[in-house]
């Protein structure tokens, strides 16, 4: 029985008709054609699918539409604004920390949520709130590197950049 | 090939502008779209009537179809169109294509060029995951509704899942070539000698001889991608359009021209953004051809996505080995002669298998001089998913063997490992028995770095217990021959550079981009040939009907071969152009260059002469009636099929050696391996794009990481059992050590402004180099992949007895007394 869901994505109000049941990932690709976010495993293990869900990194593949109900939620597509590439995106592409980029909209959601709680993590931290995205091309290293040199990036600004 | 390509308008390498120095480092010219989320994959191809497409697959390793009953499938709603077998002709895919068969003989070869896989199984199912019959419907939840209610009766009949049964006379027989085949595919021999020798005579000769058996395990590619399809079908021009996560887009379009029964230009196969290959995408999946007639039947667009757990058990992967490896040295320490035995397990199908056989000899040799060798794989059937090409594809396993041989052969001989190495390191100029040139090599040097970047003449005899530091060179092709893998047609690239009347190139390339940047590095070469900037050359998007044929991105051949077609492509320009401003300026047309957006003369006193890139391309547009600019070119490495029968011939334009070193420890409680640095050392020539080459070298070592101490496809009766990421460990952030990569060696001269492979082969010296440095550490001696918590513990324990003396003697006599 499908039913009306309301929430907010990539900051606009909207109101969705949907099986409670279903994934928020399915809803975004194949209901509103956000196909940013990508399905790598279906059971919440390779983080392709990671959105922000009220500021927190979620495995949008096991999470029903029923749950985002009145929620925020920010995807990739969503991080950039008004065109302009967020530092977090530019450090992406400065230091090549994607190869085939199935993976980097999940490590961009991850980044984005670590960078927001604790701007200056550590590289251990990094590590930690990246474990669970996957990446089978870059041995994490420039990806790293990407979320290390936001963090600098913030700090030789002497005020908080949005990640 | 335009073998003729007029090499005096090649830029000089005094003369590089983008290629060397700290300029050569660019960003992905995808890179916007992949950090957006804009970037389109296969399955991320969408339409408002779009049909979902699902499959129902054997949960039997071999039976006997005795009937498949789709009525209720057909009953249920929003179910377009369920397919079976009787849907496909007798047409199975998967092999060499039209002439393989012409170049490959050999013990036994049948059917390498026709291929052995059907689209649906009709009567027989040999592996668990053989697709027997998909269903499309208006909802992916329809759809495998439907698939479950397909009934399907199977008997089942004997199978055999060990390699070494399955080679035995009375094993069942999975590819029905007959019993006195024993299950074989092709085989492959590699008998030579350089100085007139048997490898008896020199095992004679020989002062020592180590031997050792030796065995790999399975894994799989895991690309974050699983395997995708999206079709369109045109019925008024009776055409297919096809997004496929494919890294050989015109050897689908054959397959599919050939299972349709019709001819190439009914398809159209556009080349999308691929999420990681790794060799796994170098095949045609099933979900091709049933999307293309699902497509057909029901006038819907068709995607066809596998879950994860189906792209498990459906699709390739790395293939397991057993080996037997002799090796003599004389008293000098130098190796004089090899044999090995080497036996595959193929899985239930063929796929690139020719390409398996014959490339694991070629490495049986690698990376040193041996002048006699007796080489021999063979590649046998199991009712198992099959294995076929992937990242260092079977190097990884020979060179196990090879590197762990030389590493307690230098402790029996009492010689240290990097100095051992170096002996009998290949050189630039060594011909080996098997025809393979060296035309470029730093083996040597990337040793020697190793060496010295791991401190190792000062630690090796200071080291704690449980430490342990390793070391392992191999070498690797760049580029390969006709015909591997299941490439129909000589393995070329061709390119077009065409110069619109504004001044702007646009590179038509083919080359596949998983990620490695082979777009990026495409345009890169056509602006340092015309003397542009990277951002002014623009990079169409190209299917199999906009540019010209390429063999597709397998074997480490995009950046040599298609990059060399690229730039014979924009040299055909660069030409063209100056060839029409020397007619303006009456002077020799060799003397004029293109260079920092413009066209300059180079003759002596003229040398003010100089006109702006957009005025010299009008310039020749006049000359030629207000014709375009277009440049074409094409390469490939010429060589013939010798080297399949056995006999000798230079299988690759070049060759490219690396050194991988890591310091480890071992948890001696719970047989944790934890890997803190990892040094690597890689012979590349000239690197193109630093960034690029970087981030080669460290998703190697990540995937050799995952190859020896993480990944493990285990199956019970060929079930596999853990077909999800959950038992299927890879690494992650956590797991990863420190990386350092060095790849500053000279360039090669066939190359790309000397550039070699980078990225495929390197994944071969991880597992040597940490089994080297378990080995160091503990004492156990390692015959047997992989390195996971549970192998080492139980070596540790079957090993105890004689572990800690051979630790002991390794510290105290062999290191302290170098």
């Amino acid at each position: 029985m499908k039913k009306v869901f309301s929430f907010n994505l990539n900051g606009e109000d909207i109101q969705v008709l949907s099986e409670p049941n279903r994934t928020l990932l399915d809803l975004l690709r194949d209901d509103l054609g956000l196909t940013g976010t990508k399905k790598g495993c279906e059971a919440g293990e390779c983080g392709a699918c990671t959105v922000m869900l009220d500021g927190r990194p979620v495995n949008s593949c096991i999470t029903l539409v029923a749950e985002v109900e009145g929620c925020r939620v920010i995807t990739v597509e969503g991080v950039a604004q008004d065109g302009q590439l967020t530092p977090l995106q530019k450090q992406f592409i400065d230091k090549w920390a994607f190869q085939c980029g199935y993976c980097t909209a999940g490590m961009i959601m991850s980044a984005k949520a670590l960078l927001e709680r604790n701007a200056h993590p550590t590289e251990q931290e990094i590590r930690e709130a990246i474990e669970g995205n996957l990446c089978r091309c870059t041995g994490y290293v420039k990806i790293v590197e990407a979320i290390q040199a936001v963090s600098a990036e913030m700090d030789a600004m002497g005020w908080e950049v949005k990640a | 090939m335009n073998r003729f390509a007029d090499k005096n308008y090649f830029r000089k390498p005094e003369d590089y502008r983008l290629v060397s120095g700290e300029k050569s480092n660019y960003q992905h010219i995808e890179a916007y779209d992949k950090v957006t989320g804009r970037a389109m994959y296969a399955g991320d191809f969408h339409a408002p009537d779009m049909l979902y497409a699902k499959a129902k697959l054997s949960p039997i390793a071999h039976a006997r179809i005795v009937s498949i009953d789709t009525s209720k499938a057909e009953a249920y709603p929003g179910v377009k169109c369920v397919l079976t077998g009787k849907d496909f002709p007798d047409i199975k895919v998967g092999g060499h294509g039209k002439g393989a068969n012409k170049h490959f003989s050999g013990e036994k070869t049948a059917n390498v060029g026709d291929g052995d896989q059907e689209i649906l199984c009709k009567t027989e199912v040999r592996m668990c995951g053989d697709p027997v019959a998909a269903v499309c419907a208006t909802s992916e939840a329809a759809a495998q509704r439907a698939v479950d209610l397909i009934e399907v009766v199977y008997e089942e009949l004997p199978a055999c899942f060990d390699p070494r049964e399955a080679a035995e006379a009375d094993s069942p027989d999975v590819q029905g070539y007959g019993r006195e085949a024993h299950n074989f595919g092709p085989c492959c021999t590699q008998l030579g000698s350089n100085v007139g020798k048997t490898v008896d005579e020199e095992f004679e000769r020989a002062a020592y001889i180590y031997k050792g058996n030796f065995s790999t395990h399975h894994i799989v590619h895991a690309c974050m991608e699983p395997h995708a399809c999206y079709c369109e079908y045109d019925q008024h021009l009776d055409q297919y359009t096809v997004h496929v996560s494919s890294t050989m887009t015109y050897s689908d379009q054959y397959w599919l021209a050939r299972v349709f029964e019709t001819t190439e230009d009914h398809f159209n196969i556009v080349r999308t953004h691929v999420g990681g290959a790794f060799g796994g995408k170098s095949n045609f999946p099933f979900i091709e051809f049933v999307a293309c007639r699902m497509a057909q039947r029901t006038g819907h667009p068709v995607r066809f996505v596998l879950t994860r757990e189906e792209e498990f058990i459906t699709q390739q992967g790395r293939h397991p080995f057993i080996m037997h490896v002799e090796t003599a040295f004389d008293d000098e320490h130098r190796i004089i002669a090899k044999r090995c035995r080497q036996l595959l397990d193929g899985g239930a199908y063929g796929l690139g298998q020719v390409a398996s056989v014959n490339l694991s000899v070629i490495w049986a040799a690698f990376p040193y001089k041996i002048d006699t060798i007796d080489l021999q794989s063979k590649r046998v059937f199991t009712n198992k998913s099959p294995n076929g090409a992937m990242r260092g594809y079977t190097a990884c396993q020979v060179q196990f063997a090879g590197d762990l041989s030389m590493q307690y052969a230098a402790e029996h001989l009492g010689v240290d490992p990097v100095e051992f190495r170096k002996i009998s390191a290949l050189e630039t100029g060594y011909k080996s028995p098997a025809g393979l040139v060296v035309t470029s090599c730093a083996f040597k040097q990337t040793l020697d770095d190793a060496a010295k970047h791991m401190d190792w003449v000062n630690r090796r005899a200071k080291l704690e217990k449980n430490e342990g530091i390793g070391f392992s060179g191999i070498a690797f092709v760049s580029g390969t021959a006709s015909p591997i893998l299941n490439t129909p047609n000589q393995v070329q690239t061709n390119a077009t550079v065409r110069v619109d009347w504004n001044g702007i190139p646009t590179v038509y390339a083919n080359c596949h981009d998983n990620g490695q940047g082979a777009d990026t590095v495409m345009a890169m070469i056509v602006a340092e040939e015309l003397g542009l900037d990277l951002r002014d050359v623009k990079h169409a998007e190209t299917s199999t009907f906009n540019c010209g044929y390429d063999s597709g991105a397998y074997g480490s051949r995009v950046t040599f071969l298609g990059g060399n077609a690229v730039r014979r492509a924009a040299v055909d320009v660069k030409r063209q152009i100056c060839e029409a401003v020397a007619a303006k300026w009456n002077c020799d047309p060799h003397l004029i260059d293109c260079i920092d957006h413009k066209v300059v003369c180079r003759d002596m006193g003229r040398e003010d002469l100089e006109m702006p890139w957009r005025d010299a391309v009008t310039c020749a547009m006049y000359q030629k009636g207000g014709d375009e600019v277009v440049g074409v070119g094409s390469y490939y490495h010429r060589t013939n099929s010798a080297q399949y029968h056995g006999k000798p011939s230079n299988y690759a334009p070049s060759y490219v050696f690396s050194t991988g070193a890591c310091h480890l420890t071992v948890d001696e409680e719970t047989g944790v391996v934890d890997i803190d640095e990892f040094f690597f050392a890689h012979d590349c020539g000239q690197a193109l794009n630093k960034r690029a080459v970087e981030g080669q070298l460290e998703g190697s070592i990540y995937s050799g990481i995952g190859y020896t101490l993480y990944e493990d496809l285990k199956d019970v009766n060929g079930r596999q059992i853990n077909t999800n990421f959950h038992d299927y460990k890879m690494p992650t952030a956590l797991d990863m050590p420190h990386i350092t990569t060095k790849f500053d060696y000279p360039p090669d001269p066939e190359g790309p402004f000397g550039a070699k492979e980078c990225g495929e082969g390197t994944t071969a010296p991880i597992a040597p180099a940490v089994a080297n440095a378990i080995h160091m550490a503990t004492g156990i001696e390692i015959h047997d992949l992989p390195l996971d918590p549970e192998h080492v513990w139980k070596l540790l324990r079957e090993q105890k007895d004689v572990r800690e003396e051979k630790w002991r003697w390794l510290k105290e006599e062999y290191y302290a007394k170098l």
